[in-house]
């Protein structure tokens, strides 16, 4: 137990004597998560339409006023005709081509169902996705607009039965991005720290040769392990507690559930992110090797782990992957928790796959690594 | 001659280490005695420090035998372990750490306590003529002390035996020489010594040597033995007459 804590006050006293890894350590969580949950928004606004009005109508106009009032896009008046439009597609200056056909008041006047015409710029698919939506909302809202309805009045139309969806949003009322991409930002944090301190560290000792010292001392294995992982351990928890601290001055984030949960998860979700950087120091022989590998599987676990998109939205494959991966897990538990609420009992299945992973990766360890060789 | 158990330090036994095709230590055996400083000569790639890492538990051997302190190097490792100091060829000390706090971790290792190693770490910079420098970063030390302070933490715990791997590389003759006055100092404390070097006037500070040319045990004897044996005038000759087949390659 002694020998544990002396490698322990041994590793604390070498982190805190680089004044870099401080500045990391203290900057890193401040310095992301303001700057990346603001910039990674899942919100899209002025998209820039190109309109198309050919009818130049009351009706078309009021088409026109609905997608002005809506919030969502920038108008802008193309003079001509579709091939303009394209024109404008090309050179990147409108996201939405809405055309008016020419007697579109007159057709829909006489009850014929007039089509007008639609195009979307979908080289990024995601925000073609989310403009389709803003088109059909503000449609939807445009049928139940007065000018509509007095239009339609007028018209033959035989009435349309139509079935209205009311949405609410639960946990997150006010579609808040910022709340949901706290929690994920700062798993995403511990897990970068945390991989890339606890890799770099024992290859260290290989490069400088220390290592030969410290397997020639009567250490155990699991002695080894432990007193390798608790002070990154105690760093992570530092960068997660700094983290919520900011998120709650800056961000005005509410933590709904338990904030001991929220710690039982970290220390859990640590167990396995600094087991994974621990064994890539095992089989690096230099810490730029152990660098590459870490940045592999970093960017492996934020890709494929639902912050940025959504896992449900991913093939099959690629869900199975998600499956593989800890911090996927992490994430959904601590947005449960934060923003849900959620118990223990919530988020077990998450726990138990995080604690199963932690037991896998740390029998490869006490496997893998050798003291005598 | 017989030498009862008690007495030996070091057993070994057509100690072998393959690495594939090539054998490194091939079958060599020896005997160093209670609180003797036994020379572990040989040429660079001889085999010595694969035979010492062997000795100290860091790697199993292919096939042979051998107690380390009385305890088997095949089975019992970590017995070995509690039991012995190692200093390696390569730099073994944290430097960005200071001195003391080297002494503290590895000295706690061993189980001291803490006043005992405030104690020994006293005296022990004392001796070394270090007491001002003992917060001082180890990266800011020239090699010479740095040689001399690992030494002397490789040896706070008293241990039974002290295996140093070219502990003086890169080392200039006058911090060799009061080196060698530590490595005394640790054998009349009755603590066995066994050193690998390069440097053949120091070969003749051991009370014995053995010679090692392409992992194999060439020559095995006191300094003086040796010499009349080969009908050699210094360690020097002996060495050329021996290590000649490998320094051709």
């Amino acid at each position: 137990m002694n020998i544990t804590l002396e490698l322990i006050r041994k590793e604390l006293l070498q982190i805190f004597r680089n004044p870099l890894i401080v500045k990391v350590i203290v900057m890193a969580p401040v310095l992301q998560l303001i700057v990346l949950v603001f910039a990674a928004n899942f919100e899209i606004k002025n998209l820039n339409i190109g309109f198309i009005d050919r009818d130049n109508t009351s009706i078309s106009s009021s088409v026109k006023n609905s997608f002005v009032s809506s919030g969502y896009f920038k108008l802008k008046n193309i003079k001509k005709d579709y091939s303009e439009g394209l024109k404008e597609f090309d050179r990147e200056d409108v996201d939405i081509i809405v055309e008016i056909p020419d007697n579109f008041e007159k057709d829909f006047k006489n009850g014929l169902h007039p089509n007008m015409f639609i195009a979307v710029n979908a080289i990024n698919s995601m925000k073609a996705g989310v403009a389709s939506s803003y088109i059909s909302k503000t449609m939807a809202t445009y049928y139940k607009s007065e000018s509509f309805l007095s239009a339609s009045k007028n018209a033959n139309l035989q009435s349309i039965p139509t079935i209205d969806v009311e949405y609410s949003d639960w946990y997150n009322p006010h579609l808040d991005y910022k709340s949901y991409m706290l929690a994920g930002v700062l798993c995403a944090i511990v897990t970068i720290m945390g991989i890339l301190l606890t890799s770099l560290n024992v290859v260290r000792e290989k490069e400088i040769g220390t290592i030969e010292q410290l397997n020639v001392i009567p250490i155990t294995k699991s002695q080894f392990i432990i007193g390798k992982i608790v002070p990154f351990a105690l760093v992570g928890l530092a960068q997660f507690t700094l983290g919520i601290i900011v998120a709650i001055i800056i961000f005005n984030m509410k933590i709904e559930g338990s904030i001991v949960l929220l710690y039982v998860m970290l220390l859990v979700y640590l167990l396995v992110v600094l087991s994974v950087g621990f064994l890539i120091s095992i089989f690096s022989e230099t810490q730029s090797q152990a660098m590459f590998v870490s940045l592999f599987c970093m960017f492996i676990f934020i890709l494929m782990s639902g912050l940025f998109t959504p896992v449900e939205s991913m093939p099959d494959w690629a869900q199975y992957i998600v499956k593989l991966n800890p911090l996927s897990y992490m994430i959904e538990a601590m947005r449960m928790i934060i923003l849900k609420g959620s118990t223990f009992l919530n988020v077990i299945k998450d726990f138990s796959v995080l604690i199963g992973m932690g037991v896998l990766v740390n029998s490869m360890i006490f496997v893998f690594y050798k003291k005598v060789n | 001659m017989v030498i009862s158990n008690q007495e030996i330090s070091v057993h070994i036994k057509d100690l072998t280490k393959k690495f594939g095709d090539f054998t490194a230590v091939n079958k060599i055996s020896l005997d160093v005695k209670k609180g003797e400083i036994f020379g572990f000569l040989g040429a660079n790639g001889a085999g010595k420090t694969t035979a010492m890492r062997m000795l100290c538990g860091l790697s199993y051997c292919t096939s042979g035998e051998g107690t380390v302190a009385g305890f088997d190097i095949n089975t019992q490792q970590e017995e070995i372990k509690r039991n012995i100091g190692y200093m390696s060829q390569k730099f073994s000390l944290y430097e960005d750490l200071t001195v003391f706090e080297n002494i503290r971790f590895y000295a706690s290792v061993y189980g001291l306590s803490s006043e005992k190693i405030k104690e020994r770490g006293d005296m022990l910079l004392k001796r070394l003529g270090m007491s001002e420098h003992k917060n001082t970063f180890v990266k800011s030390l020239p090699l010479g002390w740095k040689q001399k302070l690992a030494f002397s933490i490789a040896v706070v715990h008293n241990p039974k035996i002290v295996f140093l791997d070219e502990p003086t590389g890169g080392v200039d003759p006058v911090t060799r020489r009061s080196f060698w006055n530590l490595i005394y100092e640790a054998a009349e404390n009755g603590t066995t010594v066994f050193v690998t070097t390069h440097y053949m006037d120091e070969a003749e500070y051991c009370d014995r040597i053995s010679l090692m040319v392409n992992g194999r045990i060439m020559a095995l004897g006191a300094p003086d033995d040796l010499k009349k044996e080969f009908n050699v005038e210094n360690m020097n000759g002996l060495f050329y007459l021996l290590a000649r087949d490998t320094s051709t390659l």
